[in-house]
């Protein structure tokens, strides 16, 4: 697998305070990363690092084997980004920002209207820019992003301002360029939209990567529960209680059980079988990417 | 470079204003010739009737609006990690923009020629002789010349203005305030001259350098031959080509 990004120990300080503190993290092809934390954590300075728009102190920073830094950048040609707001000319309709980025004055590459499709821009994309509302500017902003195939694209909050049908076609658009081998780092704080997209996630606070891992791991950090109702649910759980489960009763007749590890619920129906109890129903719940983020940054 | 040189006429050839441009250049330079009649002709047939001047305001608000609006629309961000360096995009508007005067000072001269036809009529004619032995039509081409030349102090040090104001808005005026007074500046200054030999070296002393070569007699406010204006302005214009580069790669984004 190649290695499309590498962030090697960079640190940034503005007077006494530091904004990034040993950043360190790679991603290669068609990995989609999300770049989590709270507000003020260093996500998008992070990402300005990457493009140099920022001066980092100290670190490296590489695209596809490539150094960058903040005087010379030749590997920043295989990127595209949205940083923050969509920068746009508002005297120029969206296809003239296409034109004009993708050198193309007369008839735009299939790939481009393939992407102007799956975001349903082409009711609005020869209007000038200064008449479209804030989701159209932030379709525009991904579609820039996105010209001329880049190899990894960064996207600061994407999902700012893009209606829930509007966040079903990025997130189908995001998947599928990922599997044709396009790169993503992705940073939102809609944690349920990318919990769907992202295999990997790199959480920061206060400047700092408090975790770095692939999204099934960092689920596993959350709590797992099951929940049952049983033909007699005072006797199942005093006898859970006596194998030391965790029980929580629910007053849809059901009750809950902290599993404890991946053996917990056969080690369950094996002792309610046992005890002669019948399960009448029964479902798991517990992890999200917002549980999993809220532990591993609080704790 | 050239893709950033396209992507400027691209932007421009987009704009209302360069529609509007060319037909208020016309305009003014027509009320100028009205204005002019009875009076001293080839001078104002030789500074193409004002339309130096009017140039040189359009000259400082596209060269403000030019760097502003990148900062202004957040569009600088994505100019950045298209090129190699700042300074590429720097030099590519620096080019674009000198490139822009030399466009309307060639359509001031064919607007001069057309508005002396239809205005002044025959007299007095183009092959006429005027200051420093040349014909009328030379002297209206040495201007358009020396005035481009002059344009290049104005464009680089309008770049640093912009460089570090907020909007284009300040920009323009300061650019406008400093070109336009800055004459008035030297004029108060040049009393000193004869006192303090080094202060008439000073930048808004350069910008007398169209008036000088249509007026030789402003040599007793300058206190410059033109040989020496013209060393001046470009090396003051040097000066804030480096400047104004420097300026614009330091910029927080």
């Amino acid at each position: 697998m190649k290695t499309i990004l590498e962030v090697n120990n960079i640190n940034k300080k503005v007077g006494k305070k530091s904004l990034l503190s040993n950043i360190s993290f790679s991603i290669n092809s068609s990995d989609i990363v999300g770049l989590i934390g709270p507000n003020g954590a260093g996500k998008t300075t992070i990402m300005k690092s990457i493009l140099s728009l920022l001066k980092i102190d100290s670190g490296e920073i590489s695209i596809n084997g490539q150094n960058i830094n903040y005087t010379s950048h030749h590997g920043l040609h295989e990127i595209g980004a949205l940083i923050e707001n969509p920068s746009l000319y508002p005297y120029l309709t969206g296809m003239d920002h296409v034109r004009m980025y993708t050198h193309k004055r007369k008839n735009v590459s299939k790939e481009t209207m393939h992407i102007i499709n799956e975001l349903n821009m082409g009711k609005f994309i020869n209007l000038k820019v200064k008449k479209y509302s804030l989701g159209m500017k932030q379709k525009m902003g991904i579609l820039i992003a996105l010209l001329n195939n880049p190899k990894l694209v960064i996207l600061d909050e994407p999902m700012n301002g893009l209606d829930p049908k509007s966040n079903v076609e990025l997130r189908n658009l995001i998947l599928s360029l990922s599997k044709k081998g396009v790169s993503f780092l992705i940073s939102s704080h809609i944690l349920s939209e990318l919990e769907i997209i992202v295999n990997r996630v790199v959480i920061i606070n206060h400047g700092k990567i408090i975790n770095k891992s692939y999204v099934n791991d960092l689920l596993s950090i959350g709590n797992t529960y099951l929940n049952l109702k049983t033909s007699n649910n005072s006797k199942s759980i005093l006898l859970l209680n006596n194998k030391d489960f965790k029980t929580t009763t629910s007053e849809d007749g059901t009750f809950q059980i902290k599993l404890i590890d991946k053996h917990s619920i056969e080690q369950i129906f094996q002792l309610l079988y046992r005890n002669n109890i019948k399960i009448i129903d029964f479902y798991k719940s517990g992890s999200t990417l917002e549980s999993s983020l809220l532990k591993a940054i609080y704790n | 470079m050239l893709m950033l040189l396209k992507q400027e006429m691209f932007k421009i050839s987009k704009k209302k204003s360069t529609i509007y441009i060319p037909i208020i250049l016309f305009v003014l330079m027509i009320v100028v010739a009205f204005m002019s009649k009875g009076s001293d002709a080839k001078f104002y047939i030789s500074s193409a009737f004002a339309g130096f001047q009017w140039t040189t305001i359009l000259i400082i608000i596209i060269s403000a609006t030019s760097i502003s609006e990148e900062f202004q629309y957040g569009t600088i961000k994505h100019l950045i990690y298209s090129v190699n360096n700042r300074y590429i995009i720097y030099f590519s508007k620096l080019i674009f923009v000198f490139l822009y005067s030399i466009y309307l000072h060639l359509l001031s001269i064919v607007y001069t020629f057309l508005i002396k036809i239809f205005v002044l009529g025959g007299i007095p004619k183009f092959s006429e002789q005027y200051l420093y032995g040349l014909s009328l039509w030379k002297n209206l081409m040495f201007n358009s010349f020396t005035d481009l030349v002059g344009s290049l102090i104005i464009i680089s040090s309008v770049f640093c203005i912009a460089c570090v104001t907020n909007n284009g808005s300040s920009a323009i005026a300061l650019g406008i305030v400093l070109c336009f007074l800055g004459e008035g500046i030297s004029s108060a200054l040049s009393k000193l001259y004869l006192q303090f030999n080094g202060i008439k070296w000073n930048p808004f002393n350069m910008l007398n350098i169209t008036n000088q070569l249509g007026n030789p007699s402003y040599y007793s406010i300058t206190h410059l031959s033109n040989t020496q204006l013209l060393f001046g302005n470009f090396f003051y214009t040097i000066i804030f080509i480096l400047l104004g580069s420097i300026l614009f790669s330091r910029r927080r984004i």
